[in-house]
């Protein structure tokens, strides 16, 4: 392993790659299962109803999130223009978190489950990941009070923003210091479901993008002000929209409208962040031929647009009347998670690791296996998921034998399987290229490019 | 180079200020001004019931099955109120006791059926033999089997699988079993003034739906071509229905030993049902909208096209003309196949069914059997030539008579015989 600058940030990016394999085999397992119901059979561990939970365990919170804090470590400093403020913490906190996964993905696939959406994991590791986003917290703080650069670039907003935000809503998500009874659980646990992705996945991976952008493109974001407004929408509409996943459920009605609207307004933020993304690309688009970094930022941006018009346009009343409880909004959230963030995280990995190591990535081969694969094998998954969740949909609104429309989900299911293939096979290779480029011996290494200057703090 | 930080502690102040106002908004505030009473349809667990709850949430089941009927489910039942999810202050007080958490199971996506209204519909023995292997009952179901849980694990899972909709459901039967007789008798009469029966039962066929299907029905004439009619739609209630109502729509098909709630017997002859006397168009209006809220009996419009649907509903007249079964006490573990008391399990891989010992100097006879020697029977029905119906008014006879669309000719017979007999 070569000397690697900044220790914290490797040890997060190898810890989530090594979840991601992982994950993404668990999900292809638990999608296996809606093929061939009975392939494993006797062992609890392998049914559908403990590997789904781990599988959100390990790509959510195993892979995106250890990426993400590893990105936020090396991209803090960096636009802040000092180093971090404890390195030592660092470091600890990614053992912390590799370790909680593990606990977390022990417990869970042996039963131990609070059963609530994405707070699968008991009360006594729910503490231990709070204590441990409150450390991320500080030590970011820390370095943002300790910060020599005046001004805070966008990326630096987002970043404090969800330092804010996350803890808060994961007490308020895993009820730890609380119990609600009967519907406002729902409620909580909707208001937590939903903004872990609003206020965790999305804030982060926008400052990801709202970094990685400038500096791939070698040209300062087209608009500040565009960014702001962004921000403060994300923050003012994000939050109310978790009542939109059970619209027909008996819960207050001023409830429901408060969510529906602010789903809508969530077309602000995301359209004004995407405008000054593209517009930042503007005669740009050509360089995404050459370069991998860029595309799979660019395949995030897309995407993120994808699901952002989908996700208003689902959250209305009609809408959502006809395809909640299908496969169509498995086949969203995958949007978000994979389809978006999981490739922003990707563009992130492949630019923060050449910097961390001094060495290009050690194959570009590899790396153009790695976005076919994604990327063909995802659109195939979602298309396949998607219409899965329409014939689901159209199964529960005529009424029909729930076996009938079992089967006529049949191909759907067979098309999100092959697509499943497809995105782990990538994910293995992806996982394999970063470890070489870390683990190579040093006479294989050849010359490396200079890291380019942090444009983003020029942009600001 | 030190930088100011009162730039930063605003941003931070602002955002933090602009969450936490949400948060009151959205989490805070609902529960402060939204506290439903428990409805009387909450039920009280007991503690096997709440070891079962852990189970469920365990296992995962809430992944795939729901606890909630929305107003766009057709056919599941109730719509859910919000009272319904509040507990009873002695079951908090009983799972704060066990170390139980007692979170919402709403449940996010919907693989499997709704099981917000599943408790008393099948026997306890069912729902274990059901979990075992579900595809035994379900053909292409892609349940998991849950056949690695313990005996202990299994019998509480089932308690607590049959409280939900427990009181709902056991009202339903109870104001059933008050007003039997005419759906329509039953609406009218209630003492709470027909609402609490509201959804229970659809009464009578609403009138639109007659207006149109009148009107329909006088166009396309499906009288006119009964005889055909009757020997097509054989087929699709064989394939549909006979697996409940049985092959002469007697109630006594296989699929009745999983429900406790026997399905309807279209043969009987109480006079409270009335199946004689059903139109053509409130049959279409029972097949294409189901039995109703809570029954198991799907809706099959859209399953079926129209034209099938009038086949069943001229098919069902015809199988509800032959009045000659005695109505079947529900003491008579002979002929209810699915009384309470008769037990499943499984002897390797095949479900075996267990029956309650019937009472001493019964005889063991199977009301659908064929008593007669099969030629006798056929020598019979080819004599004959005619038909034998009670109700000539059902059956059209004028067209074919001896065309072999005849109803059978007692109970020994199955509606097959007439067809093999004659082709």
């Amino acid at each position: 392993m070569p000397k690697v600058k900044q220790l914290s940030v490797a040890m997060y990016f190898l810890g989530a790659l090594i979840f991601l394999p992982i994950g993404v085999t668990y999900g292809l397992f638990s999608a296996t299962h809606f093929i061939m119901p009975t392939w494993v059979e006797g062992i609890p561990q392998l049914q559908f109803g403990r590997m789904r939970p781990v599988h959100i365990h390990l790509v959510a919170f195993g892979w995106l999130s250890m990426a993400y804090v590893g990105s936020m470590y090396y991209m803090i400093p960096k636009m802040c223009k000092t180093p971090l403020w404890s390195e030592t913490l660092g470091r600890c906190t990614a053992v912390a978190h590799f370790l909680w996964i593990i606990a977390a993905v022990f417990c869970i696939s042996n039963g131990i489950t609070e059963a609530r959406e994405y707070a699968e994991a008991p009360w006594f590791l729910d503490i231990i990941f709070l204590i441990y986003l409150i450390a991320v917290a500080v030590n970011l703080f820390m370095t943002i009070a300790n910060r020599t650069q005046k001004k805070l670039y966008v990326s630096v907003w987002y970043f404090t923003g969800t330092l804010i935000w996350f803890p808060c809503v994961y007490i308020l998500g895993n009820r730890v210091f609380m119990r609600l009874d009967g519907l406002n659980d729902a409620i909580a646990n909707w208001f937590y479901g939903h903004n872990i992705l609003g206020l965790w996945f999305t804030t982060v991976g926008i400052g990801i993008s709202y970094y990685l952008l400038p500096l791939l493109v070698r040209r300062p974001v087209y608009s500040h002000k565009l960014s702001m407004i962004g921000f403060w929408a994300i923050a003012l509409f994000y939050a109310p929209t978790g009542t939109h996943h059970i619209l027909q459920s008996p819960v207050p009605y001023w409830l429901k409208s408060l969510a529906i609207v602010s789903s809508i307004g969530l077309l602000v933020p995301v359209l004004t962040v995407l405008f000054n993304f593209f517009l930042t690309l503007d005669k740009k688009w050509p360089q995404a031929y050459a370069n991998y970094t860029l595309r799979f930022l660019i395949a995030g941006c897309v995407f993120y647009l994808i699901t952002c018009t989908q996700g208003p346009f689902q959250a209305t009343r009609w809408v959502n009347w006809y395809i909640h409880f299908t496969q169509w909004v498995v086949a969203h959230a995958h949007l978000a998670l994979l389809g978006t963030f999981t490739n922003m995280s990707i563009a992130s990995i492949y630019y923060i690791v050449p910097r961390l190591t001094g060495r290009p990535i050690f194959s570009r081969p590899a790396m153009a296996w790695h976005w076919w694969l994604t990327q063909m094998g995802f659109t195939w998954f979602f298309v396949g998921l998607t219409i899965a969740g329409l014939v689901q949909a159209a199964g529960w609104r005529y009424g029909y034998p729930i076996v009938q429309w079992v089967q006529a989900m049949y191909p759907e299911q067979i098309m999100r399987w092959m697509g499943g293939i497809m995105i782990v096979t990538g994910q293995y290779i992806f996982t394999w290229n970063i470890y070489r480029t870390f683990f190579t011996p040093a006479e294989v290494e050849e010359e490396t490019e200079t890291p380019v200057a942090s444009a983003a703090a020029q942009a600001a | 180079m030190q930088v100011r930080q009162k730039d930063y502690a605003f941003l931070v102040a602002f955002v933090s200020a602009t969450f936490l106002s949400i948060v009151f908004m959205t989490v805070i505030l609902p529960n402060m001004v939204f506290q439903p009473a428990p409805s009387d349809y909450v039920v009280l667990y007991t503690e096997q019931e709440l070891r079962g709850r852990e189970i469920y949430k365990r296992e995962g089941c809430w992944y795939c099955h729901t606890q909630f009927v929305r107003p766009q489910d057709r056919n599941e039942g109730p719509v859910a109120l919000s009272g319904d999810f509040e507990f009873r202050p002695e079951t908090v007080q009983l799972a704060d006791e066990m170390g139980v958490q007692l979170v919402h199971l709403l449940g996010t996506e919907r693989t499997g059926p709704d099981l917000s209204l599943i408790g008393g519909k099948m026997p306890d023995s069912w729902h274990k033999a059901h979990h075992s292997n579900p595809q035994a009952f379900n053909p292409g179901s892609v349940m998991p089997k849950f056949n690695y849980l313990s005996e202990d694990d299994m019998d509480d899972l089932v308690a607590y699988v049959q409280t939900l909709g427990r009181e709902k459901n056991k009202r339903s039967r109870e104001a059933m079993a008050a007003f039997k007789g005419n759906y329509n008798a039953a609406y009218q009469q209630s003492p709470e003034g027909g609402v609490s029966l509201g959804y229970l039962v659809e009464p009578e066929v609403p009138w639109e739906f007659k207006q149109y299907y009148e009107k329909k029905h006088k166009n396309q004439n499906p009288q006119k071509y009964e005889n055909r009619i009757i020997a097509g739609a054989r087929g699709i209630f064989n394939n549909k229905c006979a697996v409940c109502h049985g092959v002469q729509g007697d109630g006594q098909g296989p699929r009745a030993l999983s429900l406790t709630e026997r399905p309807a017997n279209f043969q009987s002859n109480d006079p409270n049902m009335g199946y004689d006397e059903w139109s053509d168009i409130k049959w279409y209006w029972k097949i294409a909208e189901g039995a109703g809220p809570g029954a198991v009996m799907p809706r099959w419009n859209g399953v079926l096209s129209e034209e099938q649907i009038w086949y069943l509903a001229i098919y069902c007249r015809y199988l509800a003309a032959d009045r000659t079964m005695p109505f079947p006490s529900r003491d008579d573990p002979e002929r209810d196949p699915s009384l309470p008391g008769k037990t499943f399990h499984y002897e390797g891989d095949d479900l075996m069914v267990t029956y309650p010992e019937p009472p001493p100097g019964t005889p063991l006879t199977d009301p659908g059997a064929i008593t007669e020697p099969v030629e006798q029977l056929d020598e019979e029905l080819v004599e004959a030539g005619t038909p034998v119906a009670s109700d000539p008014s059902a059956v059209a006879t004028g067209d074919a008579p001896a065309d072999g669309i005849a109803a059978p000719a007692g109970e020994s017979a199955t509606a097959e015989q007439p067809a093999t007999a004659t082709h």
